[in-house]
């Protein structure tokens, strides 16, 4: 199964090789959490994670051609 | 003259009740863009050393900037300035709503308000015709009633600016409220304001502001409107607003708690952005020309009483309730509306009296000292200690001096736990083991403010006991974000819903007809920051490296729970963050600009004023 992932806010510039989306190719369903590990961040770093544009949190199992959007915590206007 | 901008300096003496009109240099706009770059070029040329913060030779400056109003989301941004009445170096601050489009419409780039009525006095501005009203009578009004009061005399085509009770009875750290709700917290502007007896600013402008190519301009603005409510960030925090990062900010340990003990709080959940939205918020409200309104309005409720406001936002949640050990969303509403209603900075009212908390939990200071038992997690105990700053009674006198002042008056190493920096309360992270966060802080050119550089997701992600590339950060940071002050636009469409800051470069050739690259316009706010440092250097004594000094708290103990417990730099770790950012920087050692960097960024005629 295959997830896409897409970075928003400060965490494209911290992961540059992550700035256009990435698609994460799995064997079996992975939970949120161990696919952002998979991309090479800690799971706490994103403030939210939205899956096909919906909250979702770390122990959601994502669907094969879902996408992820791993939101930066706010930045303080 | 060069388009986008109102055309001209509002001068406005309030001793000899008389106002001038002169242009805006052209060489400002090149050098300076507007907004923050104009605050501190005037306040350059404008305040003079030696001036008291309350004197009458202070001035308070106003200023939009070229982006302000023109299509483009999230232009509402006005910035102030003035020498600040809590640190004795630059102050500024600034709010969003709708008064910063009308004063340019009112054809202004630039107010100054100098001088001091012998009466207090609202100042009526109507393109740049200028009218006084007594305000004797409603001086003391808290600042809902009057600009309700003023809008009905006035009518709604007013915008309109007010302090409340804070400012008029001294509160060093008295902001100035517009649009019920928006605020102009940091550094005492309101104070500043109120010294002059101004109680009131009232404007409205009907001139067109003429843009190099209007037709591009819109366009321009109508791509990001529709990129914005795009984003994914978008549609995730807008129905929440700042509140939104509460539970990142409580499971990294960088939520103020208890007034800086730790940075972890059981109950987070009851103050995150879902809780407020069912609980608290009523309605969206926005800015001038903005796509994501992200002000909440809605009520605030303690022990069943009920207070309409705006918010609260995340800094106000942080200092008014996890710093408080409040957890109740409602009653930290409440509190942010107290504070609002008396022209309180949310930021500092909260750091000050949960200073008095702690002092009073761990015996420095008694029940009778305080009027009552200041006990965390009380909210009743903390509204009546807001009241008793704003109208200068018993020990809230003493607070409403800022944490500095009041733990210098208690001394018994009560300065240990003095959360500021500069003499400003420090806003809403905790920072003691995140290198690049409290770097932000220490180097702010205002004292302990977040706004010029947020770096915790960057010590996070890079490692917080790390400290390369954390100075360089940083000051990309204070490059970056400031420079949307200076532009007159809210940082927001970048930072929370995910645009290409760069993107912003686009719309200056079609309003102004001025080209800057990205770099260029870097570095006008190196510029910028370069010289807010060397006013700072001009007005207090001494000034340099030890006022990038942390409170000793955040050297001397780690915190008492959370993923980093017990954890904390070094007095010589910090000198060695300070020493990275001097070197970057082009200062010297003791964190001064050397005068070829002053050259450099021609600010050459600073040079002579270095610090002695």
């Amino acid at each position: 199964m295959q997830v896409t992932v897409r970075l928003e806010g400060h965490l494209r510039e911290f992961f540059p090789k992550l700035h256009e989306p990435r698609t994460v190719a799995c064997e079996r369903p992975i939970t949120v959490a161990e696919i952002i590990e998979a991309v090479g961040m800690a799971a706490s770093l994103p403030s939210s994670v939205l899956c096909n544009r919906v909250r979702v949190e770390r122990d959601h199992v994502p669907a094969d051609g879902d996408e992820l959007v791993l939101l930066s915590p706010l930045a303080g206007g | 003259m060069i388009p986008g901008y109102g055309g001209n300096i509002l001068r406005i003496d309030l001793t000899g009740k008389k106002a001038s009109a002169s242009p805006v240099p052209e060489q400002w706009k090149r050098e300076y863009l507007g907004g923050r770059g104009f605050i501190a070029r005037a306040f350059w040329d404008e305040i003079k050393p030696g001036t008291d913060p309350l004197g009458p030779e202070n001035k308070v400056l106003m200023a939009p900037g070229p982006y302000t109003g023109q299509f483009l989301s999230s232009s509402g941004k006005l910035h102030m300035g003035a020498l600040s009445p809590a640190t004795g170096g630059y102050g500024d601050s600034n709010m969003g709503g709708h008064f910063s489009l009308e004063l340019k419409q009112a054809g202004i780039d630039l107010l100054i308000l100098e001088g001091a009525a012998e009466t207090p006095v609202t100042v009526v501005i109507e393109d740049g015709k200028v009218t006084y009203r007594d305000a004797s009578a409603y001086w003391n009004e808290t600042t809902f009633e009057t600009e309700t009061r003023l809008k009905q005399e006035l009518g709604e085509a007013w915008q309109i600016m007010v302090i409340g009770p804070a400012a008029a009875n001294g509160v060093v750290f008295a902001c100035i409220q517009h649009d019920f709700g928006r605020q102009a917290g940091r550094t005492g502007v309101g104070t500043v304001m109120a010294s002059k007896k101004v109680k009131a600013v009232a404007v409205k402008g009907t001139k067109d502001v003429k843009l190099h190519d209007a037709r591009r301009t819109l366009a321009a603005g109508e791509k990001m409107m529709d990129q914005v409510m795009k984003q994914p960030g978008f549609t995730a925090w807008q129905p929440y607003g700042t509140p939104e990062v509460v539970p990142w900010a409580s499971s990294q340990g960088v939520m103020p708690t208890r007034n800086f003990q730790t940075g972890v709080i059981e109950g987070f959940q009851n103050l995150d952005g879902p809780t407020m939205k069912a609980k608290v918020t009523e309605i969206d409200k926005g800015c001038t020309s903005c796509a994501i309104p992200c002000g909440k309005w809605g009520k605030g409720v303690l022990n069943g009483k009920e207070k309409p406001q705006e918010g609260p936002e995340y800094e106000s949640i942080a200092l008014l309730g996890s710093n408080l050990g409040i957890t109740d969303i409602q009653a930290v509403a409440y509190l942010n509306g107290v504070c609002d209603e008396l022209g309180l900075d949310s930021i500092s009212a909260g750091n000050v009296v949960a200073w008095s908390m702690e002092c009073y939990e761990k015996g420095f200071l008694s029940e009778e000292e305080l009027g009552r038992p200041m006990r965390f997690g009380d909210a009743e105990a903390a509204v009546a200690m807001f009241h008793d700053i704003a109208y200068g009674r018993g020990f809230g006198r003493i607070l409403g001096q800022g944490v500095r002042a009041a733990a210098t008056h208690v001394g018994l190493g009560t300065e240990r736990f003095a959360m500021h920096v500069k003499g400003l309360e420090i806003s809403g992270y905790e920072a003691r083991y995140a290198p690049a966060m409290m770097l932000s802080y220490l180097t702010c050119d205002i004292g302990g403010n977040h706004s010029r550089s947020w770096a915790v997701t960057f010590d996070v992600a890079t490692g917080r006991e790390n400290f390369d590339g954390k100075a360089e950060r940083v000051i990309w940071l204070q490059h970056v974000r400031p420079l949307f002050d200076a532009l007159g636009c809210c940082r927001f469409p970048w930072v929370e819903a995910g645009l290409d800051p760069e993107s912003y470069v686009g719309f200056i050739e079609p309003i102004t007809g001025m080209s800057f690259t990205w770099d260029e316009l870097l570095k006008v706010s190196e510029r910028v920051w370069n010289l807010t440092r060397m006013i700072s250097c001009r007005h207090i004594p001494g000034f340099g490296r030890a006022f990038d000094n942390p409170p000793p708290r955040w050297v001397e103990e780690g915190q008492e729970t959370g993923p980093t417990a017990g954890k904390h730099f070094t007095r010589e770790q910090v000198d060695d963050l300070l020493n990275r950012y001097y070197k970057l920087r082009g200062w010297t050692e003791d964190g001064i600009p050397t005068p070829g960097k002053l050259e450099e960024l021609g600010l050459g005629f600073c040079a002579e004023a270095a610090c002695k």
